[in-house]
């Protein structure tokens, strides 16, 4: 029987959850694999020379 | 919204029906917690002798608990549900997101628990609160498995 997780509302209700378990070592790989953002380019003044 | 959190918007939870001994869990939130840590770290052995300048480490089991300050409410549910377990010593599960359970994305880590300590200072004109401990509990589950910590993610 597949296990099945609920959330007991604070009107006593039950509203069944969706959550997908991993082991750490597939929580590690999981958050390796998401792309990352590339960092923001500076607004600033730059140190570049002038051209 | 951003990717960054702060505790306000993080979630702790507690089930009476274990996650490995029921087919259902019911998660309960943990309204009255305010400041928690969850501890995560390795044990160490320490390599000590003659043949170096410095100490080296040997690492051993990871040490997972969470400890968190609960206010003292008077009828909580909740808070009766950890009480009770800590009193009867017997375990309950706990959950610990990055958001609300039932929010897609959100991340957590749960796991059947002891609740090893239930300390309560008393000031003396401040509010009342508790601090209680989650340790993993070596509870047996078919075929005599004692389940690990286990991540999740909410809706994936």
């Amino acid at each position: 029987m597949a296990k099945q997780f609920n959330l007991v509302t604070p009107d006593g209700k039950k509203q069944p959850l969706k959550l997908k378990t991993m082991t750490p070592k597939q929580f590690v790989e999981r958050n390796q694999a998401q792309p990352r953002k590339p960092p923001a380019k500076p607004t600033g003044p730059t140190n570049e020379p002038n051209k | 919204m951003p990717n960054e959190t702060i505790g306000l918007l993080a979630k702790t939870y507690v089930a009476a029906n274990l996650i490995s001994a029921s087919a259902n869990t019911d998660w309960v939130e943990i309204d009255i917690a305010s400041e928690g840590t969850g501890n995560d770290e390795r044990n160490e052995a320490v390599v000590k002798d003659r043949r170096s300048e410095f100490e080296k480490y040997i690492y051993g089991q990871r040490a997972v608990s969470d400890e968190f300050t609960l206010t003292y409410v008077k009828g909580s549910n909740v808070l009766d549900m950890i009480r009770d377990a800590f009193t009867n010593n017997t375990p309950i599960a706990f959950a610990t997101v990055t958001g609300n359970i039932n929010t897609n994305g959100e991340e957590g880590l749960m796991y059947d628990a002891y609740v090893s300590s239930m300390g309560r200072p008393e000031p003396f004109e401040d509010v009342w609160t508790i601090a209680c401990m989650f340790k993993p509990a070596p509870v047996a589950a078919e075929g005599n498995n004692s389940p690990d910590p286990t991540f999740f993610v909410v809706g994936a």
